[in-house]
């Protein structure tokens, strides 16, 4: 494995993960919403032409506004937001994939550029050119930027099912590995039903469309939705593939995790019958407000969606190589006998506030091992989990922190690690108290 | 060249070379914002049509800019992953926080960009295109931050528990200064070659060209000489003082196509423009042999992490994917020339106007 080991970011009241969660969600949406905008758009190109519809050509052109004003803008902006985020929060395993994948990386860049350049020459140029060209550079532009979710894809699904990569260590069979292709169907056709939603919704704020033009329009973009019917076999697909504990983490084993993913099919199925109904009905279902409240679903589907994603891996960031606290699997064996100080020669950020030499070895000792998941006293803080715990039940129970709770990762230091961090608890309970 | 650098590698060669198209774009949107600040100063016609010029290709340069800006960074992790990691974890909320300028300064170009925003009164105009300008050179100004305190391996262990935040950013003003002044430079040449095209679509008359022109060039060799001078004077202090006379040359080069340009006499601003390129590149080059140099010294040179990635598939990938893009956008480009198009649409044309009527 041999990753560097670099410094922790650890804040007492808020876990650092849900920073990287908070900008992934955003970006992850926003860049599906552009993805399945480029096929909203060719489709309606192509349509227009086809049908002589200037209705459907006046549309693309206010579609494409927003689609460059919200995605462009935030998309690229929290795209740099979560590089920037993740390697302050989890920096090894951004190591390690970059490492593995900079030229998967380096390729997805090059279709962003080339996405960039279609884009901008349609935004600028579109209402000039002949369809033609119009569509060429509509057809690039939504080209490009699915090849740049072809090529992250791989990247975000070998971190749950890194498949071949683990015995050959060949890229290739990383990047298509086990949950590749169905990860790929899902988040395509999610991008097409987001880009539904959101055209639906531009069109309910021109106010001067009248009924039947925002009719057409909506008719026209739910056709975007019905992939959605073939969701549920993406995702039969996909629990086929994942590990077996990640499997029964969904299905039962862990309740939060059972919900969100519950919450997210529901979601999709809501979203899916809406698009039925409308294209039956030849109508939009909703006013404005639905519309809005729909697209409000979508984002939750989606934040549900990655919040399983990251929640089934636990404790893992990359299945069976790298813990969530940033520690590889094989190391755990010679930091349980040499000991955290062999991996970490960090200082304190403020040793003045811990009394002894044990306690603050311990917070040290915490701020390795559980600070990406615990906070001390604040969310799921430690003090409270451990409340009715005396020193001998902290003792036993920590040293065999795997089993207690599948999720987390197994502790990696030396039995005096082990004692600092019991004292330092006690330490802890002692000022909350 | 190559003396320059002991090991170049083919990922230290992409970093550099990403890293300036980066600089390059981004001198743009941070030069011009400098320009209209001045130009809402001083008034005249040829003020006028450069104002609008830099103002409605701020958004799309920011855009590019951002874009480029990814690949350095990934290049980055690869060659100095301890000395951009450290910096995050030492820096902490401070390195992501960048983001938030950022975002401001992108709404806000496409703000300057609206027709709408060409008719409020000068007055209102100037304090958002100074919000405008200090969000970019805030962010920039992050990023010196970030750089110095990788670099600095002697000191991260100190800086971690104390980090004196306020000392840093003080330090990187003078820098930053700098860079504007660079990036003014920059804007100005983005300005001759955009000019040419304004018009060639008939935008702006053979005089008026001649005027706008002759304003951005006298501006660029006033900033362009007391450069030079500051580099001078800044060169006594350099760690490593390698081939220095390459900069020198360049920036003649630079500042005599500036002039040769405004005495209408041969091919001034193709030298002008390459005066600058080399001028960047050679800069970029010193301060890595600079970085490397205190790396080594603080013992936070990690060279492991590249000998692995040296190792891993999907150059092929890369180069495939770099082929076929770089001949898409060569496409576009080709189709975006030869198109007659209007003035790039005001984004309150589809918005605002839905709301007016
Ligand atoms: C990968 C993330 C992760 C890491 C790393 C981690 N934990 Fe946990 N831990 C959890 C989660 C999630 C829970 C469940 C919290 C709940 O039930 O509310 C938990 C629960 C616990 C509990 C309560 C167990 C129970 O049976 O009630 C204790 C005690 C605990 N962790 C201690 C630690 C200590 C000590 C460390 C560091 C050595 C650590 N954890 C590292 C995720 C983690």
């Amino acid at each position: 494995m041999d990753l560097p080991h670099f410094p922790v970011f650890a804040s007492d009241a808020f876990l650092p993960g849900l920073l990287i969660a908070a900008v992934a969600i955003t970006h992850v949406f926003l860049a599906q919403f552009a993805v399945g905008g480029g096929i909203l758009v060719t489709f309606f190109e192509w349509r227009a032409e086809k049908k002589g519809h200037t209705l459907l050509r006046d549309f693309l052109h206010r579609f494409f506004t927003t689609l460059v004003l919200v995605s462009f803008v935030l998309g690229a902006v929290t795209g740099v937001g979560i590089w920037l985020v993740t390697a302050l929060v989890s920096p090894r395993p951004l190591l390690l994939l970059v490492r593995e994948f900079h030229w998967i990386w380096g390729a997805e860049w090059c279709f962003f550029c080339l996405e960039v350049a279609c884009g901008y020459a349609y935004y600028v140029h579109g209402r000039t050119l002949g369809f033609q060209k119009r569509f060429w550079l509509a057809a690039g532009y939504s080209f490009s930027a699915w090849m740049s979710l072809f090529w992250v894809n791989g990247i975000l699904s070998f971190q749950l099912t890194p498949g071949g990569w683990l015995e050959t260590g060949s890229v290739w069979a990383g990047f298509f590995n086990p949950s590749f292709w169905p990860t790929l169907f899902g988040r395509t056709f999610a991008s097409m039903a987001l880009a539904a939603i959101g055209a639906t919704m531009v069109a309910q704020l021109i106010r001067s469309y009248d009924e039947s033009d925002t009719r057409e329009i909506v008719r026209n973009a739910a056709t975007l939705l019905l992939p959605l019917a073939l969701m549920p076999v993406a995702a039969v697909w996909f629990l086929a593939v994942v590990p077996e504990e990640s499997r029964r983490y969904v299905t039962g084993a862990n309740v939060p995790m059972t919900m969100f993913f519950a919450l997210a099919a529901l979601f999709s199925v809501l979203i899916a019958g809406t698009a039925i109904f409308t294209l039956l009905k030849r109508r939009p279902l909703f006013h404005l407000p639905g519309t809005v409240l729909l697209a409000a679903l979508a984002f939750c589907a989606t934040g549900a969606t990655e919040f399983v994603r990251e929640g089934i891996r636990k404790p893992y960031v990359v299945h069976g190589v790298l813990y969530s606290n940033g520690i590889a699997v094989e190391e755990v064996r010679r930091l349980r006998r040499r000991g955290i100080d062999s991996l970490d020669p960090w200082p304190l950020r403020d040793p003045e506030k811990y009394p002894t030499r044990t306690v603050r070895n311990g917070r040290r000792v915490y701020r390795e091992l559980c600070s990406s998941c615990h906070t001390p006293a604040k969310m799921n803080g430690l003090v409270h989990l451990t409340a009715a715990w005396d020193r001998q039940m902290l003792e036993s129970n920590i040293k065999k922190l795997h089993l207690l709770k599948t999720f987390m990762p197994p502790f990696a230091g030396d039995d005096e690690d082990l004692e600092d961090i019991v004292a330092y608890l006690i330490w802890l309970r002692k000022g909350t108290e | 060249m190559i003396s320059l650098l002991p090991e170049l590698d083919l990922y230290l060669a992409l970093y550099l070379i990403t890293l300036m198209a980066h600089l390059a774009l981004m001198s743009f949107p941070l030069g011009g914002s400098v320009l209209l600040c001045l130009f809402e100063i001083f008034r005249g016609e040829e003020i006028t049509n450069l104002r609008n010029l830099i103002s409605r290709h701020l958004a799309l340069s920011v855009g590019l800019a951002i874009t480029a800006g990814v690949a350095p960074l990934l290049f980055l992790e690869v060659v100095h992953p301890k000395a951009f990691s450290n910096a995050g974890a030492i820096l902490g909320g401070w390195r992501p926080a960048l983001l938030i300028p950022l975002t401001i300064a992108f709404y806000l170009a496409y703000l300057q960009k609206t027709e709408s925003f060409r008719r409020w009164p000068g007055i209102l105009r100037l304090p958002i295109r100074l919000i405008g300008l200090a969000a970019l050179a805030a962010v920039g100004t992050v990023w010196i931050i970030s750089r110095r305190v990788g670099e600095h391996a002697e000191l991260w262990h100190d800086r971690y528990v104390n980090l004196q935040m306020e000392q840093l950013i003080w330090e990187a003003f003078p820098l930053m200064g700098l860079v504007l002044a660079a990036a003014t430079i920059g804007c100005t040449i983005g300005c001759l070659w955009l000019i040419g095209g304004e018009q060639r679509r008939g935008r702006l008359s053979p005089g008026e060209r001649f005027l706008a022109e002759e304003t951005l060039l006298r501006l660029a060799i006033f900033v362009a000489v007391g450069l030079a001078v500051v580099c001078e004077i800044l060169r006594k202090d350099r760690p490593v003082d390698i081939d220095w006379w390459i900069l020198r040359s360049a920036l003649f080069v630079m500042i005599a196509g500036f002039g040769v340009r405004l005495h209408r006499i041969g091919p001034g601003r193709a030298f002008a423009t390459l005066g600058a390129g080399v001028a960047l590149f050679i800069v970029l080059v010193m301060r890595e042999i600079a970085r490397r140099e205190f790396l080594v010294e603080g013992g936070g040179l990690d060279m492991q992490t590249l000998e692995v990635a040296k190792t891993r598939e999907g150059f092929s990938a890369f180069v495939g994917s770099f082929i076929f893009c770089a001949t898409g956008i060569v496409l576009v480009l080709k189709l975006v020339r030869r198109t007659q198009s209007p003035l790039p649409p005001d984004d309150d044309d589809v918005v605002v106007e839905e709301k007016r009527a």
